[in-house]
C-alpha cells in the first residue's frame, strides 16, 4: 500500500496558512472598525465624529432661512426667561448676575432689593452674549445692604417679552 | 457519490468556525458603542487660563495639517453614508445641493479656513486649538467630510439661542469666530464693558435646557417655564478662572454625571458643550486643564503661572515635583511680562486659606508650625500664593513631618535648616524624636545641608558611595579596614548605611588597625575572627584604640595562637616573628621551628592592616647557629633570641653540636645583640649551668661541680629559645665519673674537682668504672679539667 505523505503535508501547509490569512483580515476588520493600530492615527474616531453629526443635524436650518427646529416652549411666547446665576458677597461688595434666554443688545433689567420695608432698586442695560444674555450688573456697594435676608426680584423687559426671577438672599 | 472522510470533516468544521467568527466580528463591530466615561473634568476649572489664552500653540500650516487629518477624504458629493437616505439627498432635503465643502478646504474672503483660525487667535489671544474644538463641539465642522452650508453660517453658534433662530447677523466662519474670539478676550480681560452671567466663584448652573418633549424627540428651550427650569436640576459651580466662565458664556450648562458616564454619548437630561469641548480638547491636545508651566522659546526659564503671578523656578527638582500640573507650554515674552514677577518658588506654597503646604511629587502636605518650617530651611514669609485650583490640584498628603523618608529608603532628621540622617530607630529614640515620617523624593531637601547623622554608639556604619566602613563610638567614627569588613569579627554588631556626606560630619579616626583596649586596659588583637586578649602587650608595642566593653561584648573570642608572636599576613607566605614591637621574617622552615619554644608548627594569619602597622625588621634566624657577615672573619653563634655571642674556635662550636656558617649582610648581624665574651663550654640556661660537651649539653649539678671542679667555671647566658635549641643530655654531668677522649687510651678519674689517670683496665674495674658512667669527652672539655694525680 502507498502511502501520499507529501500530498497530506500540503494539505495542512494550506490549512495553516490561510488560517492565518483569515485571522489577519480579522484583526483588520476590528481594528478598523475599533481605531485599533494600523488605524489609530490621527483621524477622528467614530464617537468624535458621530457627536458632531448629531450637533450638525440638530442645527440644521433650511436654506430659505425659515429655521423649523423646534425651539423652546412655544406656550410661553412673550416671556422671557430671567434667571440669577451669581450672589457673591466680598468686603466691599455684592455681585448678582443674571442669565436671559434671548440674545439682545437692547432693553431693560431692573433689580429690586426689599428688606424691612427698605427698598434698594437698580436699574442696567443688557450685553448679549453668544447664546444669552445678561444684566449689564449688578454690583451693589456693600454699605447699601444691610445684614439681613433681602427679597431680591430682577425684571427683564425686551421690547414686548418680559421676564422676572425673585429670590431671597441672605447678606451678612 | 463522494465520502466526506473524517479529516475533511475537520477542515470544513474549522473553515466554517473561523468564517462565522469572520461574520460575527464585522458585525459586532460595526455596532458596538465603547462609551468611555468622561474622566477628570471639574466643572469649576475645565479648561486652564494659560492653555486657553496660549496663542503659539500652532502655526498654520500645523492648523491645516490638523484639519487635514480629521478628513482624509471630503465626500464632496454626498456619495457617502450608510443610510438609505444618501448624503446628497440630506443635503437637498434642506434646500441645498453639492459640491460639499470640508472645513479643511473652505475659503472665505479669500483666506483658507486654517488662516482665518490662526489670525483671530493671534488677534485676541486666544489659543487656535480652543477655537478649533470650538468648531468640532458646536458645528462638528472639524470632522465632518460633508458639511452643510449652514455649518459655516453658525460655525461657532455665536448669536444662536436655544429658543430662537440665529441671529444672521453673526454669520459667516470669519464672523463667527471673530465673535467667539472677542467674547473669550473680553472674559479673560474682565472687561468692564463685557458684562457675563458668570463670575469667578459661585453659580448656579443647570444641567439641562429643559424637559424632553416627547412630540418633537427635542428638549424644551431651558427657561420655558418654571417647572422646566428646575426640570433637571442645577448645582453651585465654583468657577475657579475665568477661561471656565468663558466657557459657561458660551454654554450655560454642566453635564450631569449620566453624560459624563457616557463619554460622547448622548443621556436623559444631559448637556454636552462644555463636556465635548473637554473631551475633544483633552483626545486631540492633551488635558486643557495644565498649562501654569509656561516659558518662552527664546529663555529656558519655566515659570509657575498662577492667577497673575509668574513664579520663576529655578530648580529642576522643583519643576519634577510639579508634574500634576501637566507639561511646559510656550508663550510669548509678552505674555509673561502681563504677569507680576514672583520670588523664585521653593517648596512652599500656600492658598488663600492661608495653609501653608511643602510640596513634593504631586503631594502637598501642610506645616504644622513655623518652627517647622525654620526646621526645614524655609523662612515662614516665604510661600508662594498659589490660586486654590493649583493647590487643589496636588493630592493633599499628610502634615509634615520632621522625620523625612526619602523613596530610596533614607531618613532624614530635618532640624534648623540641617538634614540630618538617621541610622536607625533606636537612634532616633535616643533623642527623643518619633519615627513617624513621610515619604519623599530626597530632591525635596537637597537644599538643606548634613547635619550630624543621628546614629547611637557600638554599631557599624557603612558609606553608601564607598563602602567604606565605621564604628561609630561616643560621637566619632573609627574607621574599620577592609581587611576586616568580611570578617566574623564584626558581625554581632549592627551595621547599617549612611551617606559619605554625613559621616563627614564627624570626627573620623584613622584605620582601626586591630589594636584595642577596653575600658580597663586590657589590650587586645582584633583579627577576622574575634578578639585575642594579649598575654606580652609589651612585645606588639602597637597604637591601642580604645573601644568600648559594649563592642568588646559583641566580638568573639578569636582561636588564632596570636600570643605566639608568630604571625602570617594574609594573602602572603611570609612567617614574621613579633618582638619589642617589631616583625622579623623567619628565612626558613628550621629557623620557624628552632624560633618556637614550644616547638609547634602554629601562627596567626592577621590583617594586613594589622601586620603592616608593626614596622619590619631584618630576617631573623634561630638560635643554636652560626652567622657571619661577607665584611667580617668574626663568627658569632645565635644563642638566644637577638642575641649573638663571639665563636673562638670551631671546637667550642663542635661541642655545642653547632655546624654550618650562614653569611648575611653585615646589617643582618647587626640585629643580635652582642654578649661581651667569647662562647667557651659553659653554657647557663635558666641559671643552671651546663657543659657543652660533643653536641651534648649536659647539666653541672652541685655534686659535678664540685667532682669537675667547675665551681668557679663562667659560661655565656643562654635564654630560653637559646637554651631549647640545644641538646640536652637526661643525665647529670655528677652521674659520669669517669672521663676519656674518644681517641685515647687514658681513662681518668674525675674526683675532687680533678681527672686522676687510671694505670690501667683493673684498676678502673676497681674504682668502680661501667659502660654508663664514662663520657667520651672533647680535648676541650678534657682541659678544661685540673690534673690531679694517677690512680
Amino acid at each position: 500500500m502507498k502511502i501520499n505523505k507529501r500530498k497530506s503535508n500540503k494539505k495542512i501547509i494550506t490549512i495553516i496558512t490561510s488560517s492565518m490569512i483569515i485571522l489577519a483580515v480579522l484583526y483588520c476588520t476590528v481594528a478598523y472598525f475599533n481605531d485599533l493600530f494600523p488605524f489609530n492615527s490621527d483621524k477622528a474616531t467614530n464617537e468624535q465624529k458621530d457627536a458632531g453629526e448629531d450637533q450638525k443635524k440638530s442645527t440644521a436650518v433650511p436654506a430659505d432661512g425659515k429655521d423649523t427646529t423646534p425651539k423652546g416652549n412655544t406656550s410661553t411666547d412673550g416671556i422671557i426667561a430671567v434667571d440669577f446665576t451669581s450672589f457673591n458677597q466680598s468686603t466691599e461688595q455684592i455681585q448678582i448676575r443674571s442669565l436671559i434666554e434671548a440674545v439682545s443688545n437692547s432693553g431693560s433689567c431692573t433689580l429690586t432689593m426689599v428688606k424691612d420695608g427698605v427698598t434698594v432698586t437698580k436699574t442696567s442695560g443688557i450685553q448679549a452674549g453668544p447664546t444669552t444674555s445678561t444684566c449689564e450688573g449688578f454690583n451693589i456697594s456693600i454699605g447699601e445692604l444691610s445684614p439681613g435676608d433681602w427679597q431680591t426680584t430682577l425684571s427683564v423687559e425686551i421690547g414686548t417679552r418680559k421676564g422676572s426671577a425673585t429670590k431671597t438672599y441672605k447678606v451678612q | 457519490m463522494s465520502i466526506i472522510t473524517p479529516k475533511k470533516r475537520i477542515i470544513t468544521t474549522l473553515f466554517a468556525f473561523i468564517a462565522l467568527s469572520l461574520i460575527g466580528t464585522i458585525i459586532a463591530s460595526s455596532s458596538m458603542v465603547f462609551a468611555t466615561p468622561v474622566v477628570g473634568l471639574n466643572p469649576g476649572f475645565i479648561i486652564n487660563d494659560n492653555i486657553f489664552t496660549n496663542d503659539q500653540t500652532m502655526t498654520v500650516k500645523q492648523i491645516q495639517d490638523f484639519l487635514n487629518s480629521k478628513v482624509p477624504v471630503c465626500d464632496t458629493w454626498g456619495t457617502g453614508g450608510s443610510t438609505a437616505t444618501s448624503r446628497r439627498d440630506y443635503i437637498r432635503s434642506w434646500g441645498y445641493d453639492t459640491p460639499l465643502t470640508c472645513l479643511r478646504d473652505y475659503k472665505e474672503g479669500g483666506k483658507s479656513s486654517a488662516q482665518i483660525i490662526y489670525d483671530v487667535a493671534q488677534k485676541y489671544h486666544i489659543n487656535p486649538q480652543v477655537l478649533i474644538v470650538l468648531l468640532q463641539k458646536e458645528q462638528g465642522l472639524v470632522t465632518d467630510d460633508w458639511p452643510g452650508p449652514w455649518q459655516y453660517e453658525k460655525a461657532t453658534g455665536y448669536g444662536c439661542p436655544d429658543t430662537a433662530p440665529c441671529d444672521s447677523q453673526y454669520y459667516g466662519l470669519t464672523n463667527q469666530l471673530d465673535w467667539s474670539g472677542k467674547m473669550y478676550r473680553a472674559i479673560m480681560n474682565d472687561s468692564p464693558t463685557w458684562y457675563s452671567p458668570y463670575v469667578v466663584g459661585n453659580n448656579k448652573i443647570y444641567y439641562n435646557p429643559g424637559p424632553y418633549n416627547n412630540a418633537t424627540q427635542s428638549y424644551y428651550g431651558r427657561f420655558g417655564t418654571k417647572a422646566d427650569i428646575e426640570y433637571c436640576g442645577s448645582s453651585t459651580v465654583n468657577i475657579q478662572n475665568r477661561a471656565t466662565q468663558a466657557l459657561y458664556d458660551y454654554t450655560p450648562y454642566q453635564p450631569n454625571q449620566a453624560a459624563l458616564d457616557a463619554g460622547y454619548g448622548s443621556v436623559f437630561c444631559g448637556a454636552y458643550g462644555n463636556r465635548n469641548f473637554y473631551l475633544y480638547f483633552s483626545d486631540w491636545f492633551g488635558s486643557p486643564q495644565f498649562g501654569n508651566l509656561v516659558r518662552t522659546r527664546e529663555n529656558a526659564t519655566v515659570y509657575l503661572i498662577s492667577d497673575d503671578d509668574r513664579y520663576p523656578i529655578a530648580d529642576a527638582s522643583i519643576l519634577s515635583s510639579l508634574k500634576p500640573f501637566g507639561d511646559i507650554t510656550y508663550v510669548t515674552q509678552s505674555y509673561l511680562d502681563a504677569k507680576s514677577l514672583g520670588r523664585t518658588l521653593g517648596r512652599l506654597i500656600t492658598s488663600s486659606s492661608g495653609t501653608i503646604y511643602y510640596f513634593d511629587s504631586g503631594i502637598k502636605l501642610a506645616f504644622k508650625s513655623c518652627a517647622q518650617m525654620v526646621d526645614y530651611g524655609y523662612d515662614c514669609t516665604q510661600p508662594a500664593l498659589l490660586s486654590d485650583y493649583l493647590i487643589g490640584s496636588l493630592s493633599t498628603g499628610p502634615s509634615m513631618t520632621n522625620v523625612f523618608q526619602t523613596t530610596n529608603g533614607k531618613r532624614f532628621y530635618i532640624k534648623s535648616g540641617e538634614k540630618k540622617e538617621i541610622y536607625d530607630d533606636a537612634s532616633l529614640q535616643k533623642i527623643g524624636v518619633s519615627a513617624n515620617s513621610n515619604t519623599l523624593n530626597e530632591s525635596a531637601i537637597s537644599n538643606l545641608s548634613y547635619g550630624s547623622p543621628v546614629i547611637r554608639d557600638d554599631v557599624i556604619v557603612t558609606s553608601r558611595e564607598t563602602g567604606s566602613k565605621y564604628i561609630s563610638q561616643n560621637g566619632r567614627f573609627i574607621k574599620l579596614s577592609a581587611y576586616l569588613l568580611d570578617s566574623d569579627a564584626f558581625t554581632k554588631l549592627s551595621d547599617s548605611k549612611l551617606d559619605s556626606a554625613s559621616i563627614n560630619e564627624f570626627t573620623i579616626s584613622k584605620s582601626f588597625n586591630g589594636f584595642a583596649q577596653n575600658s580597663t586596659g586590657k589590650k587586645y588583637i582584633i583579627d577576622s575572627y574575634g578578639k585575642t586578649l594579649l598575654s606580652n602587650p609589651e612585645e606588639w608595642l602597637g597604637s591601642y584604640t580604645t573601644l568600648t566593653d559594649t563592642i568588646f561584648g559583641l566580638i568573639p573570642n578569636s582561636t588564632q595562637p596570636v600570643n605566639s608572636r608568630f604571625i602570617k599576613v594574609d594573602g602572603e607566605s611570609t612567617i614574621y616573628m613579633v618582638i619589642k614591637g617589631k616583625k622579623y621574617s623567619i628565612p626558613s622552615w628550621n629557623d620557624f621551628l628552632n624560633l618556637h619554644i614550644d616547638k609547634s608548627t602554629k601562627w596567626a594569619l592577621l590583617p594586613k592592616i594589622t601586620a603592616d602597622s608593626i614596622p619590619t625588621s631584618k630576617p631573623i634566624y634561630a638560635p643554636g647557629g652560626l652567622v657571619k657577615s661577607s665584611s667580617s672573619a668574626a663568627v658569632y653563634v645565635i644563642n638566644g633570641l637577638l642575641q649573638k655571642i663571639a665563636l673562638s674556635s670551631f671546637a667550642v662550636s663542635d661541642d655545642f653540636g653547632i655546624k654550618g656558617v650562614i653569611t648575611i649582610p653585615q646589617d643582618y648581624v647587626n640585629i643580635y645583640a652582642t654578649d661581651n665574651d667569647k662562647l667557651n663550654n659553659f653554657v647557663v640556661c635558666d641559671n643552671k649551668k651546663y657543659l657543652a660537651n660533643r653536641g651534648v649539653i649536659y647539666e653541672i649539678d652541685a655534686k659535678a661541680s664540685t667532682m669537675y671542679g667547675y665551681s668557679s667555671a663562667v659560661g655565656s647566658l643562654w635564654d630560653d629559645i637559646g637554651c631549647v635549641n640545644l641538646d640536652m643530655s637526661s643525665r647529670l654531668l655528677s652521674t659520669y665519673s669517669f672521663v676519656k677522649e674518644d681517641d685515647s687510651k687514658t681513662i681518668y678519674l674525675i674526683k675532687d674537682g680533678k681527672k686522676h689517670p687510671i694505670s690501667s683496665m683493673a684498676r678502673y674495674d676497681a674504682l668502680g668504672g661501667l659502660s654508663n658512667n664514662m663520657l667520651i669527652v672533647s680535648n676541650r672539655v678534657l682541659n678544661t679539667i685540673v690534673d690531679g694525680p694517677a690512680v
